[in-house]
């Protein structure tokens, strides 16, 4: 179990974050698509919250959920209250290069590799809840 | 020295590799510049990825960018195993 814990809300400090998420994967998944995938999602959630609440900090936290077989990763941040599941940016992923957009690829990485996703507002803080099932 | 583009020319050739995640994309990007640089005689762009463990979006962004940038003449190539 990774406790909530705080990290300056800076790319720089994305590997080092990502190392520490992608240990506590490695206790409850063993092959390593999954794990890059969780990674991939992981990742594209923190850039989110790193380029985009203003937030200066960010807090982690990964716990196991016994009885849902679940891992649940929970993000927290102070920016701007901002809901992103309210308005996922659709991606034509069948569109030629030519004309892909640049944004919302990351949102629709996320969305698609986790198996639930919840946000909450608590305490004038950004929470958003990613939930991956065992595989 | 550069680490992801190989060659300039006709066929122009980028190598992806190890972990490509949002801290290091900007460097692709940046290594992207001579290729945008020289389009006029850029006819194909091949990105090899046999040796790519790990692509996040900002990765992504930057093959799509490339792309973009040279225009709808230029054929891309994505070979991996």
């Amino acid at each position: 179990m990774l406790q909530s814990k705080e990290f300056p809300a800076r790319r720089e400090i994305l590997p080092q974050v990502l190392t520490e998420i992608t240990a506590e994967v490695k206790k409850y998944f063993t092959d390593d698509k999954w794990i890059n995938r969780l990674k991939v999602a992981a990742e594209e959630i923190l850039v989110n919250i790193v380029d985009y609440s203003g937030s200066e900090k960010v807090w982690v936290s990964c716990e196991f959920l016994a009885e849902e077989k679940s891992l649940r990763f929970e993000f927290v941040d102070e920016g701007e209250l901002y809901n992103p599941l309210e308005e996922v940016p659709q991606v034509d992923i069948d569109a030629e290069m030519d004309e892909r957009q640049i944004g919302g690829l990351g949102i629709f990485l996320y969305e698609t590799i986790m198996d639930k996703l919840e946000y909450q507002c608590d305490d004038g803080k950004n929470h958003l809840l990613a939930y991956k099932n065992l595989v | 020295m550069a680490n992801y583009l190989m060659e300039v020319g006709e066929v122009s050739k980028i190598k992806l590799h190890g972990h490509i995640d949002a801290s290091i994309a900007p460097a692709l990007m940046e290594e992207l510049k001579p290729l945008i640089a020289e389009k006029d005689k850029v006819k194909k762009l091949v990105f090899y990825a046999d040796e790519l463990e790990y692509i996040a979006s900002a990765g992504i962004r930057a093959v799509v960018f490339a792309k973009q940038k040279l225009g709808g003449k230029v054929q891309v190539y994505l070979i991996g195993t």
